[in-house]
């Protein structure tokens, strides 16, 4: 029975909306528990981000990345990747636009 | 610290292009590859890699059709292989720290602190003696061994501490400083008579044992006896049944003269430097000098000795020392002294005299100085009068048979 209201919940988006609700009732981070992106700014030099699952298009102006839920786009020039690993990876360069997609 | 694990592990820079540059990257953060400072150039990629990770990119490169080609490789792995092929190198460095742990198993400079009377030759020679000098083994030395030698040694040394800093051995001694009280024996044969050693006035007179022989106000002639160490011990019909001898012990104040007289020439020799200098420079090694010239450059000269020591490591010492001698060139030139000088000089001289008066514990009631011209000479003389404690210890003049006098009268 709960099988079926999982998957008919999980087909219809409920499920998402209802873990939504139910991660920020108990006050969790979403990061953690959504997979959400995390996005860390210092100025307009340095991101760090965490919870991506890969680079999709990476030139000096811009770098696209996938997260679970969307793609963000760091438009900029002289950009470059300081370290890439599978948990996090720091860009630097001069970023001139942040954008979901 | 990441920056030197990188480097330990060894990581290459590498340059990556064809089909699909960043699936390549995708893959290699998936399998835990690290990569950092990515910079693309063109249709270029470069990247670093770890060593390790470089070895796992065949298959990736396969997947994704690109192609890779190493253009820097940095970190240990790449240095050691170049290093050994650097054969004497290698050897001299490994020589160099294997002398360097041996030497430090040695002694190699003597640190003596706290000694004022006992002087540092004495001392060394001490530890000359007990097979401690400079280049003995650490390990030979017993520093509880030493301290005990030293005590034993030097009685006037009460408290001693000997340790090791590095090559250093530093020896720290207290020195007894306080006056040495060597108690009256009593069982010493024969009283102790307190005699004056000046001519004078009694001001002040409390008698702790013997026989009271003036009273305060007398006035006593030098040699007097004060303090007689022979107490008589009576009879009921008040004769003396016999002597007993007791080390005399009193507190005994004199008021007395004390004449000062001090001569002081009219000329004197003062250095007058010319200002010419030369200075050598030399380098010793234990006792062996090595010197510029050992001649000394001027007739009548003063040296000045400058030593250094190599401060390298400061717990590293080393018996090399190196400096310089300065030879400085000077004219005796002779010089009258006019009356206020003199005055000058002389006032300084009594000022420290009745200094060292106070300091001993006499007492200064009026002075009575005045300068004269002497012969080539100023002349100060003069009279203290002082307030002073006498009492000079001897021994008592024993009578051959004490039953004799059993006999006498009491004065």
């Amino acid at each position: 029975m709960i099988a079926v209201i999982y998957y008919y919940m999980r087909k219809s988006g409920k499920f998402h909306k209802k873990k939504e609700l139910f991660v920020d009732s108990l006050q969790l981070p979403k990061d953690v528990c959504m997979g959400a992106l995390k996005v860390t700014m210092t100025g307009n030099s340095e991101v760090w981000i965490e919870n991506y699952k890969g680079i999709l298009e990476y030139t000096g102006q811009t770098i696209l990345l996938q997260a679970k839920t969307c793609q963000v786009c760091f438009e900029g020039s002289r950009l470059s990747i300081d370290y890439y690993t599978n948990e996090d990876m720091k860009i630097s360069g001069s970023i001139t636009c942040v954008r979901y997609l | 610290m990441i920056e030197l694990f990188k480097y330990l592990k060894g990581y290459v820079r590498v340059k990556v292009w064809g089909f699909s540059p960043e699936r390549f990257m995708n893959l290699c953060s998936n399998k835990n590859i690290l990569l950092w400072n990515i910079v693309k150039e063109g249709d270029i990629y470069i990247m670093n890699i770890s060593l390790s990770g470089f070895y796992q990119l065949k298959p990736i490169v396969r997947k994704t059709s690109t192609k890779v080609v190493i253009l820097e490789r940095h970190g240990l792995p790449f240095f050691v292989p170049v290093i050994l092929s650097r054969k004497i190198f290698v050897l001299g460095l490994t020589l160099c720290i294997a002398f360097w742990i041996w030497s430090s198993n040695y002694v190699w400079d003597i640190d003596l602190s706290g000694n004022y009377q006992i002087t540092e030759d004495v001392f060394m020679t001490f530890l000359s003696e007990n097979n401690i000098d400079i280049g003995t083994k650490k390990s030979d030395l017993d520093l509880k061994e030493l301290e005990k030698a030293i005590r034993q040694t030097f009685t006037e040394i009460t408290w001693t501490s000997a340790k090791i800093n590095g090559t250093k051995l530093e020896i720290a001694v207290k020195e007894n400083d306080a006056l040495v009280i060597t108690p009256a024996s009593n069982e010493e044969e024969g009283g102790k008579d307190l005699i004056a050693e000046y001519d004078g006035i009694i001001t002040s007179m409390i008698v702790r044992s013997g026989v009271p022989m003036v009273s305060i106000g007398d006035t006593v002639e030098s040699g007097t006896v004060l303090v007689e160490g022979r107490v008589p011990i009576y009879n009921e019909d008040t004769t003396v049944r016999e002597y007993q001898y007791v080390a005399s012990d009193a507190d005994i104040y004199m008021e007395h003269v004390l004449d000062y007289e001090d001569i002081l020439a009219y000329d004197y020799i003062q250095k007058e430097y010319t200002g010419r200098e030369k200075t050598r420079y030399f380098l010793r090694a234990f006792d062996n000098e090595l010197k510029m010239s050992a001649e000394a450059p001027y007739l009548v000269y003063d040296c000045i000795i400058k030593e250094n020591k190599p401060a390298l490591f400061d717990k590293l010492s080393i018996p090399v020392f190196w400096g310089s001698y300065t030879y400085r060139e000077y004219q005796n030139v002779e010089y009258v002294y006019t009356l206020s000088e003199a005055k000058l000089i002389m006032e300084e001289k009594i000022k420290k005299y009745m200094e060292g008066l106070s300091e001993k514990g006499v007492q200064i009631i009026e002075k009575d100085v005045k300068i004269e011209n002497g012969d080539h000479e100023w002349i100060v003389s003069g009279h203290f009068y002082v307030i002073e404690q006498i009492g000079k210890s001897v021994d008592t003049p024993v009578d051959a048979d004490p039953i004799d006098t059993a006999g006498e009268e009491i004065p």
